[in-house]
């Protein structure tokens, strides 16, 4: 009923999204703040393509990220002549996690700093400090338990990537089989030990997960 | 002394008021609602721009459009409480009142020094350990006020002081603001819908209206 041949997806699983929450972190948190203050023209449709990944499905990101860094593709074929290569690697797992789960953190920080109450920056800039002090002293611990919750969502959505995964990194078991991938596979050929293991872990990891914002933004909040 | 003409296209009128405070006065700015006088103390703190004018406090001049000066609001030295005090929610009353003297990198030892004897004066030194949401209407304005007269302002803008408060809380608070202003000197702007307010405490009146001047 139980059993785990192979740790190995659980370990990958969970190196690939702390890697892709990082990298979505970095690079979402500024832009949702940049975009937040700055109103240009072509910032609606940024924002539309930013969003795009959540709704479309994600055999269509996958696609995108084929043409993208395929052995032919758009950069693939500059990192062909440099030696080097990323599909079919782990590397590419943390790609697609980190492009799926992207609109979730950027639009979790939009919503995070737009619900900061502009008066508070206003009287902070009164009293003397600069943009970036206010920034880490006071627009960030309020937007905080907005920017949580984005986290956690991000992190979740990374854990889970199936899709995009498949088409750019494979079922390599060893190199690239995630949780979700070695479920898919196990239940495939029949392997329903493996199967209900690893669903059993993903799903307490996530409950867990979940329960332990809840109470710390009710905490927060308070 | 405050030298003000700001002039600033706004939503449904033309914002365009010319004044002059001097150190030992009172302006109070009386006018209804959506007259335009929440943006004549934001143009003057530095948190909007007017589209021209002149701004000078004690020879310095802090907004020009001639000149193309536009100071920003952490250079002006000009206090302002606000309507809802602004008070930061996840810090607490002593971070809060400390703010401005840590962004002024005021070393620790000295802070304590400025913000103490103040809190005590105002009857708030005993609230430092509590959050903003802990403290009723009234000491949450004596708590702002604090906030803003550790950083030695040079002018200092009252946005609505008393519109959330009870009569008893809203007159001894009247009667504090006016002892504060003999102690310290500064200019004050003060806006208000009510009355006896502007009466009690004005030594100069403007009346705005859709953003002109109707009377002195």
């Amino acid at each position: 009923m139980w059993h785990l041949n192979d740790w190995f997806p659980v370990l990958l699983s969970l190196r690939v999204a702390f890697i892709s929450l990082i990298l979505v972190v970095l690079l979402a948190l500024p832009l949702a703040r940049i975009l937040g203050l700055y109103q240009f023209k072509g910032r609606d449709v940024l924002e539309a393509f930013f969003t795009l990944p959540l709704v479309l499905p994600p055999s269509v990101v996958g696609y995108g990220l084929l043409v993208l860094i395929g052995r032919n593709g758009i950069l693939g074929k500059y990192l062909n002549d440099m030696g080097m290569s990323l599909i079919f690697t782990w590397w590419a797992v943390v790609l697609a996690a980190s492009v799926v789960a992207f609109p979730l953190m950027y639009q979790s920080c939009r919503g995070a700093f737009a619900s900061v109450d502009n008066s508070y920056e206003k009287a902070a800039r009164t009293l003397g400090a600069n943009e970036l002090y206010i920034f880490f002293r006071v627009t960030l611990p309020l937007a905080w338990p907005g920017i949580l919750s984005g986290v956690v969502l991000t992190f979740a959505r990374a854990l889970g990537e199936f899709g995009a995964t498949l088409m750019v990194a494979g079922n390599i078991p060893g190199q690239t089989q995630t949780i979700p991938l070695a479920i898919y596979f196990a239940v495939e050929s029949g392997d329903k030990a493996t199967a209900n293991t690893l669903v059993a872990i993903i799903t307490l990891f996530c409950f867990l997960l979940i329960l332990w914002v809840n109470r710390w933004n009710r905490k927060y909040t308070h | 002394m405050l030298k003000a003409s700001v002039q600033k296209k706004l939503w449904h009128f033309d914002l365009d008021v010319s004044f002059q405070v001097d150190v030992g006065q009172i302006l109070v700015l009386w006018g209804p609602s959506g007259a335009g006088k929440t943006t004549i103390l934001e143009c003057l703190a530095g948190l909007c721009t007017p589209g021209s004018g002149q701004i000078r406090l004690d020879g310095h001049t802090l907004f020009s459009s001639h000149q193309n000066i536009n100071l920003p609001s952490r250079q002006r030295g000009i206090g302002y409480l606000f309507q809802n005090y602004a008070l930061f929610p996840h810090m607490t009353v002593e971070d809060n009142v400390r703010f401005g003297l840590q962004a002024q990198r005021i070393s620790p030892s000295k802070q304590k020094v400025v913000y103490q004897d103040l809190m005590d004066s105002f009857g708030v030194g005993h609230l430092l350990k509590r959050y903003p949401s802990q403290l009723s209407g009234g000491e949450q304005q004596r708590v702002a006020l604090v906030r803003a007269l550790v950083v030695n302002p040079r002018l200092l803008l009252l946005d609505e002081p008393f519109s959330a408060l009870d009569r008893e809380t809203k007159l001894a608070l009247r009667q504090q603001l006016i002892s504060l202003h003999q102690q310290w000197k500064i200019p004050m702007i003060l806006v208000t819908h009510d009355q006896e307010d502007a009466q009690e405490l004005g030594d100069v009146f403007i009346n705005l209206h859709d953003g002109q001047i109707v009377s002195r």
